[in-house]
C-alpha cells in the first residue's frame, strides 16, 4: 500500500482476544482503524455520525445485542456506500445464504490466516474505491447532461434508448421512449429521399442535420441535430443523439436581417435626399447665379461700348465669362441637367464625353432608346459616374469603355479600362472608402449586382439589373 | 418697321440686360415680355411678332414645350433660344423640336443681334464651334447619304468592317464585347438596308469612305 491512502478500516467484534488480533494485523499492514466496536448498534451509531469516514468495516457475524452481523451489514448496505467483510465462525450454510441476500461479501472464516485477513481487506478497500469512483462519475457525467442546453439522448446499436439527460426529458415527457423519432432520425425521409443515416453515420461518423423542425407534442422547434456513433474497435456500440434548440439563435438571425433590411432603406433614403438635394442646390446655383452673371457679363460688354479705354473692362468680362463656367461647372458635377431631361443614353454619352477630355471615353449601347424609371437611371449613372472617376484616379488607363445593354430582362453596365488593374495594398492600413460601396449599394436596391474583375490589364466593372420594360 | 421681339425669360434681371441690347441697337423692338412660357403664348395670340426668344427653363410651360406650342400656332415664326444650358446639350434637340436658333446667355452680348439677323431671315444660328461640329456630321438629323444616318460609334464600326476586320477583332481594338459589335453590326445593316458585310464594303469603297 505504498502510494494509496491507507484504507479507512471499523471492526465490530465482541471477542476481545479476536478484535486486538485484528487490529494489530491489520495496523501493522499498514491500515487505518477508525474504531472497534462490540455490538451492530454503537457502529450504526456512529456511521449516523460519521456517514464518510469508513471504506470497509470487518463484521463479525455472531454479535451480542439486538442485531447480529447479517442485520448490522443490512442496515450499513441501505444507508451508506461501505464495503462489509464478514467474520464467520460458522460454516453454516444457511448464515452464508442469508448474508448474501443484499450483495455478496467476502467471507473470513475463523481462525482467520493474517496474510488472508490483509489481502482480503486490500481488495476490499480497493473494490470499494473503484465502485465509488464509477458511481461518483457516472452522476458527474448525467449531472453535467442535465445542466447543458441540448437534449441528449444516447441508443444502443439498434435504437434502443438507453440514456436522456433532463432537456430530452422535458422534450418527450409522455411517450417515455420516443422510439420513433430516433427511427425517424436513423433511417429518414428528407425531401422525398431516402437517407439511411445510419449508412452515413458508420461511414463518416457524425452527421450533422441543421435547422430541422423538431415535432413536439405541444410545439414545434427549430433545432440543429448532431448524431454520432460510439464505437469501439471499429464496432458499433450505439448512437448519440444531441439536441440543439436554435429558435434563439433563430429569433437574433431574423433580427439582425431584419435590422439589416431597415440599415438599407436608410441609406437608399439618405441617397436620395442626397441626390434630391443635389438636384435643388445644382439647380439654384445654375439659374439663380448664373442669370446674375450672364446679365453682369451682358453690362460689362455694353460698358465697352460707350468707354474708349476698355483694357480693364476686358478684364472684367474675362472674369464674369470664367465664373458662368465655373457655376456651370459645379453646377453639372453636383447633377448634370441631361440626368433629368435625357435618357440613360444620352447621359452616358454626355458623360464620356465630360471624360474624354482626360481620357478617351467611348461609350457603346445595344439599345437605341431606352427609358428607365428617373431613380434607376440616376443610379446606372452614378456607377459609370463613380467607375470613370476611379479610372481617372487610379488606372492609368489610356482607354475606357462604358457598354449599355438590355438581354433577357436585365440591363448591363459594364465599364473596362486598360489600367493597371486593382493593386492590392500589401499590410498598409486599409483607408475607408465609399466610392465601391456606394456602387454595390446602388447595385443592390435593384435587386442587380455589381462585380470588378481585376487583372494587370484593366479592369472591369460590371453592373446588372433586371428590368422589365414597359409600354409607355 | 422695327423688328418686333417677343422675350420670355423668368428672370427679370437677366430679361432687363437683354432688353437693354436690343434697346440700344436701332431697328428692334422688344413688344412684349413674359416671365414663364404660359405668358409667352398668351402674348403671341394678342400681338404680332417677327422673331420669340425664349428661355429653356421656366415655370409652368418649360421652353421646350412652349417652343412646340409656337411651332403648331405660328409655324413661320422663328424662335431663338437662349439658355443658360450649354450648347452641346441642347442646341441639336432644340433645333430639332423646331427652333432656329440657340444662344448660351453669356454669349448674348456679343451674338444675340447677329443671331437674330440670321433667323429673322430665315436662316438658323449657332455658335461657330457648334456649326464646325455639326458640319462633322456628329449630330445628323436628316441624310442624304444612309451612312450619314448612323452615329458616330456606328460609323467607327463600319469603317472597321469594311476594312475586313472580323467581329471580334472589332470588339477587341474597341475594347468592348463581341456581342455589343455584332449588335451595332446589325444595326448598321438595318439602317443602311444592307445584309452583309461584302455590301458594307462595297459601299464604303464606292462612296470613298476609307480615307
Ligand atoms: N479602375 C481601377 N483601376 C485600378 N484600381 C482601382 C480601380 N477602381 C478602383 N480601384 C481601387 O479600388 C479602391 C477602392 O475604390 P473606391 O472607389 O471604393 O475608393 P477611392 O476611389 O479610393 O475613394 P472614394 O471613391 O471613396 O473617394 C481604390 O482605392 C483603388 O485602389
Ligand atoms: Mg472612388
Amino acid at each position: 500500500m505504498s502510494e494509496e491512502r491507507p484504507g479507512k478500516i471499523i471492526i465490530v467484534e465482541d471477542e476481545p482476544f479476536q478484535a486486538r488480533f485484528l487490529t494489530l494485523t491489520l495496523k501493522k499492514a499498514g491500515f487505518e482503524i477508525i474504531d472497534v466496536f462490540d455490538n451492530g448498534k454503537a457502529n450504526l451509531d456512529y456511521l449516523k455520525n460519521n456517514p464518510h469516514d469508513a471504506e470497509l468495516i470487518l463484521m463479525d457475524i455472531m454479535l451480542k445485542g439486538a442485531l447480529d452481523g447479517i442485520e448490522t451489514a443490512e442496515a450499513v448496505k441501505t444507508n451508506h456506500d461501505i464495503q462489509v467483510i464478514f467474520l464467520s465462525g460458522l460454516t453454516d450454510d444457511d448464515v452464508i445464504d442469508r448474508a448474501n441476500v443484499s450483495t455478496p461479501h467476502t467471507f473470513l472464516f475463523k481462525p482467520v490466516d493474517p496474510r488472508q485477513l490483509v489481502t482480503s481487506v486490500l481488495m476490499g478497500v480497493r473494490s470499494h474505491r473503484l465502485s465509488k469512483d464509477l458511481r461518483e462519475s457516472r452522476t458527474w457525467f448525467s449531472r453535467t447532461l442535465d445542466n447543458i442546453q441540448s437534449a441528449i439522448i444516447t441508443t444502443d446499436r439498434v435504437g434502443n434508448i438507453i440514456f436522456r439527460n433532463k432537456k430530452a426529458l422535458e422534450y418527450f415527457p409522455d411517450f417515455g421512449l420516443p422510439q420513433n423519432m430516433v427511427e425517424e432520425l436513423l433511417v429518414s425521409n428528407r425531401e422525398g429521399q431516402k437517407i439511411n443515416y445510419r449508412e452515413v453515420i458508420k461511414l463518416k461518423g457524425s452527421l450533422n442535420l441543421e435547422s430541422v423542425i423538431l415535432q413536439l407534442p405541444d410545439r414545434n422547434i427549430p433545432v440543429d441535430i448532431l448524431l454520432a456513433s460510439i464505437t469501439r474497435n471499429e464496432r458499433i456500440l450505439g448512437y448519440v443523439i444531441d439536441i440543439i434548440d436554435i429558435s434563439e439563435k433563430k429569433a437574433q438571425q431574423d433580427a439582425i436581417q431584419k435590422y439589416q433590411i431597415q440599415l438599407q432603406e436608410f441609406s437608399d433614403n439618405l441617397r436620395n435626399i442626397q441626390e434630391r438635394e443635389r438636384i435643388k442646390i445644382a439647380r439654384e446655383i445654375h439659374d439663380e447665379l448664373g442669370q446674375y452673371l450672364a446679365r453682369l457679363k451682358i453690362d460689362i460688354s455694353r460698358l465697352k461700348l460707350d468707354i474708349e479705354d476698355n483694357t480693364r473692362l476686358n478684364d472684367l468680362e474675362s472674369i464674369a465669362d470664367t465664373l458662368v463656367k465655373r457655376v456651370r461647372k459645379v453646377s453639372s458635377d453636383l447633377r448634370p441637367k441631361i440626368l433629368d431631361d435625357g435618357t440613360i443614353l444620352e447621359a452616358l454619352d454626355w458623360l464620356s464625353k465630360e471624360f474624354s477630355q482626360s481620357l478617351p471615353v467611348s461609350f457603346f449601347c445595344t439599345e437605341e432608346v431606352l427609358h428607365l424609371p428617373q431613380e434607376l437611371k440616376t443610379d446606372i449613372f452614378r456607377i459609370a459616374q463613380e467607375s470613370l472617376s476611379n479610372i481617372l484616379k487610379h488606372a492609368r488607363a489610356t482607354l475606357a469603355t462604358i457598354e449599355l445593354s438590355l438581354d433577357d430582362n436585365t440591363i448591363e453596365l459594364v465599364i473596362r479600362d486598360n489600367g493597371i488593374g486593382v493593386k492590392k495594398n500589401n499590410g498598409q492600413k486599409k483607408k475607408k472608402t465609399m466610392g465601391v460601396m456606394g456602387m454595390k449599394e446602388r447595385a443592390r436596391r435593384w435587386k442587380g449586382q455589381l462585380n470588378i474583375v481585376s487583372s494587370d490589364n484593366g479592369t472591369t466593372v460590371t453592373a446588372s439589373f433586371p428590368f422589365q420594360e414597359t409600354d409607355n | 418697321m422695327k423688328t418686333r421681339i417677343l422675350l420670355a425669360d423668368d428672370h427679370a434681371i437677366l430679361r432687363d440686360g437683354i432688353r437693354g441690347i436690343l434697346e440700344a441697337t436701332p431697328g428692334f423692338e422688344v413688344v412684349a415680355e413674359a416671365s414663364d412660357g404660359m405668358e409667352a403664348i398668351a402674348a403671341l395670340e394678342k400681338n404680332q411678332f417677327d422673331v420669340a426668344i425664349l428661355d429653356i427653363n421656366m415655370p409652368k410651360l418649360n421652353g421646350l414645350d412652349t417652343l412646340k406650342h409656337f411651332k403648331s400656332v405660328a409655324p413661320k415664326l422663328p424662335v431663338l433660344i437662349l439658355s443658360m444650358y450649354p450648347e452641346e446639350q441642347y442646341a441639336v434637340r432644340m433645333l430639332k423640336a423646331g427652333a432656329s436658333g440657340y444662344l448660351t446667355k453669356e454669349a448674348a452680348s456679343n451674338q444675340l443681334i447677329q443671331a437674330i439677323n440670321k433667323v429673322i431671315i430665315g436662316g438658323r444660328y449657332v455658335s461657330p464651334e457648334l456649326a464646325e461640329q455639326l458640319a462633322f456630321g456628329l449630330t445628323k438629323t436628316e441624310a442624304d447619304y444612309p451612312h450619314e444616318l448612323l452615329s458616330d460609334r456606328e460609323y467607327q464600326v463600319l469603317i472597321m468592317i469594311a476594312s475586313g476586320k472580323s467581329v471580334s477583332e472589332i470588339a477587341e481594338e474597341l475594347f468592348v464585347s463581341v456581342k455589343t459589335i455584332s449588335t451595332y453590326r446589325s444595326r448598321i445593316l438595318e439602317k443602311m438596308d444592307l445584309t452583309n458585310n461584302a455590301q458594307i464594303t462595297h459601299y464604303v469603297i464606292k462612296n470613298d469612305l476609307l480615307t
